[in-house]
């Protein structure tokens, strides 16, 4: 063989055209962007949508929406403790302040056995508190702070609307990944977890705007209120930072707007 | 939040030891195609093959390879599947296939002088209509080692 063609052959080795000289970790971080991208337009979109209904639905028709999600919450699985009693009678004092909270659901409130220290509504208005929650807190201002700001999310429709924003995002994604039907499976059951039900950050503050607005009526101040954020700045270890990852604005953001809003 | 760190991990580990598996793949594809250089010489296009000399022994020499992407490579063609564009990811295993398969046949062949009527085809191994399906790239090369006197 002579020189030369060794010399092509040998070029031809060093020098590979049949692979793509792109690198693969910025393509993988471009792609990942695009698809953050379009969720985060698709949510924007879907809450948009969801909002401008909610907004203008009857009361009936929401009565009939959230009958339909009483998902088997029997309250004989849960006792009435003081604590419940206790919340019960603040209740009893919030709903009255706010004609979106009149002459719908009973509002029943039950204790959970979890340590971590939260309270939530579920869509038809039952409220849950964590028995965390009602160990550490004891302030009937702070406990009537909490209770508020749960009711305001149901006086928001705020329920309604994070359901109707899961289905359409659902029902989209599940187009997008359609190729084996267990993902549309998978879907109606995350929609159906609704204990798993986020609201927006948005929403949040509404809610602690709300909560605000009642506590003011009922005491004349929000020093219980204060107190408990500051006790839950106290508990919190993560850096302001990570809120963008979490469905709650940070304590301090909260504090902030309580502190100065009335 | 678990699961997406739990799949940043994996992903930096499986691009981390994929790229040095290519890295040293290449290598050695590199180092035995510089030592095959001379002989045999492949021939993909006759398939009547004249010669004066005399021939010492013909027999059929094949070359196979089987080559799987990583979870990496195959997380971002899947991500590339909704978009379209080239899958880089996948070109260069499909390369090293193609090209492990002829050294493979070449090194079969060893001490003939000619390997005649060479053809390269990929084979299906799995079912790739199932979910767990491997990403793959299974490679056949073969033809007629011809050895002169």
């Amino acid at each position: 063989m002579n020189k030369d063609l060794e010399d092509k052959y040998l070029s031809v080795i060093e020098d590979n055209v049949n692979v793509g000289q792109s690198n693969a970790v910025a393509e993988f971080f471009i792609l990942i962007a695009g698809i953050v991208g379009i969720f985060i337009l698709l949510y924007i979109f879907a809450d948009k949508i969801g909002c401008f209904f909610i907004d203008r639905m009857s009361d009936k028709t929401q009565m009939r929406i959230e009958n339909a999600f009483s998902f088997g919450i029997s309250p004989k699985m849960f006792e009435k403790t003081d604590n419940t009693k206790k919340l019960e009678a603040i209740r009893d004092k919030i709903v009255p302040l706010d004609k979106n909270l009149q002459g719908k659901s009973k509002f029943p409130i039950y204790e959970i056995s979890e340590k971590q220290i939260n309270a939530f509504v579920t869509p038809n208005g039952t409220i849950f508190f964590t028995q965390g929650l009602l160990k550490e807190v004891k302030d009937e201002k702070a406990l009537t702070f909490v209770l508020a700001h749960e009711l305001g999310h149901y006086a928001h429709r705020d329920h309604l609307k994070s359901i109707s924003r899961e289905i359409i995002v659902g029902f989209i994604t599940s187009i997008f990944t359609s190729q084996n039907n267990n993902n549309i499976n998978g879907t109606i059951y995350g929609i159906s977890d609704l204990n798993g039900l986020t609201y927006s950050r948005k929403q949040e503050l509404e809610a602690d705007k709300f909560a605000n607005k009642v506590v003011y009526k009922l005491y004349g101040n929000n020093d219980g209120a204060i107190a408990f954020f500051q006790m839950l700045e106290k508990k919190e270890k993560f850096p302001e930072f990570l809120q963008y990852f979490s469905t709650h604005p940070s304590t301090q953001q909260r504090l902030k707007l309580i502190q100065n809003g009335r | 939040m678990e699961d997406i760190i739990f799949l940043l991990i994996l992903l930096g580990i499986t691009y981390a030891t994929g790229s040095i598996i290519e890295k040293r793949h290449y290598e050695n594809i590199r180092k035995r195609e510089i030592a095959l250089i001379k002989k045999p010489i492949i021939n993909f296009g006759a398939k009547k093959w004249n010669t004066n000399r005399k021939i010492k022994k013909i027999e059929l020499v094949t070359g196979e390879c089987v080559i799987s992407g990583d979870y990496f490579k195959n997380f971002v063609a899947s991500l590339k599947n909704l978009f379209g564009g080239r899958l880089t990811t996948f070109e260069s295993i499909l390369d090293r296939g193609r090209r492990e398969a002829i050294l493979r046949m070449r090194e079969k062949a060893r001490g003939a002088n000619f390997i005649i009527n060479t053809r390269i085809e990929s084979i299906m191994i799995n079912d790739t209509y199932t979910k767990d399906s491997v990403p793959q790239c299974a490679i056949i090369a073969y033809g007629t080692a011809v050895t002169y006197e």
